[in-house]
């Protein structure tokens, strides 16, 4: 499956139209039962990057919760599991992950972001109770 | 592909020299700047690949994690690795690799890929207020990505 493929069997399967998401910019959607999601695609590396919008820093924690996403972030590493990041506003959390789709089928690639979703949902609903981030409205 | 063939495939296709100890399930491997530990995981046909960029400093250190936290967005688009830090305040990059289907010398240049890019951090973290390894002169090489050899 290339990037186009891909792009248009996303659409169908979120009830938008063929075209809908251009494979050379980033697009959003929303994933059932997860946060907001950002998609772009790295065609020359076969992956598509997904991101999911957790909340935003508390600043009133802010040294902690930066200190605790980055010591998650290297055992995620090890594990091989999604990691967090920061938007350029420096106060956006993100769950990111990078998924190879040229060996895959779509059916393949759907499961792994519905589960991404899920583990974003757990992630943000973790940091939200440990008071480091507060969730987007 | 046994552990053992696999890292002498990557010694042979970079030139670099022996690991100290052999081939065991872990091993060590310097590339031009940067030092890359690669660690078999049994049974399931993986590799770890962990490098050590520094040391977290007291000074200035929400900015030091703001730096790895954003670098983990725009830096690392393609899964070369993830930038975190470890309980005892290294900074580390770390990337699981599965090498099982791949032919050898492409699971070899993901891990130089992986070298490349912990160098370029390795740098641009010692030059830059935040993370330092303390001791390591300003080196050009630091920048370079490894070479396949032909």
């Amino acid at each position: 499956m290339n990037a186009h493929e891909l792009a248009n069997a996303l659409a169908a399967q979120l009830g938008r139209p063929p075209g809908s998401f251009d494979v050379n910019r980033p697009f959003r959607a929303r994933i059932e039962g997860g946060p907001p999601a950002e998609f772009g695609f790295l065609s020359g590396y076969g992956l598509l990057q997904v991101a999911f919008a957790l909340g935003a820093v508390n600043s009133g924690q802010r040294l902690p919760a930066l200190g605790a996403l980055a010591l998650a972030n290297g055992h995620a590493g090890e594990q091989g599991l999604p990691h967090f990041a920061l938007t350029p506003d420096r106060e956006t959390v993100v769950f990111c992950r990078s998924l190879a789709y040229e060996a895959h089928g779509f059916q393949t690639v759907w499961q792994d972001i519905q589960s991404l979703a899920q583990a974003a949902q757990v992630a943000r609903s973790e940091l939200v109770s440990r008071q480091l981030i507060h969730p987007l409205p | 592909m046994p552990f053992a063939d696999f890292a002498l495939a990557l010694t042979r296709q970079f030139g670099l020299d022996s690991p100290e100890g052999g081939f065991a399930k872990g091993c060590h491997f310097q590339f031009d700047a940067v030092e890359v530990q690669v660690t078999e995981v049994p049974g399931e046909e993986l590799i770890l690949l962990r490098s050590e960029l520094g040391a977290l400093r007291g000074a200035g250190l929400e900015g030091q994690l703001e730096e790895l936290l954003l670098g983990n967005l725009f830096t690392n688009p393609s899964g070369e690795g993830v930038l975190g830090v470890e309980p005892g305040g290294a900074v580390v990059m770390k990337q699981r690799v599965a090498i099982g289907h791949l032919p050898t010398a492409a699971a070899a240049s993901i891990v130089a890929r992986f070298a490349g890019h912990a160098a370029v951090w390795e740098a641009q973290l010692r030059t830059r207020p935040g993370p330092s390894r303390h001791l390591s002169p300003l080196d050009s090489a630091a920048m370079e990505v490894p070479h396949e050899r032909a």
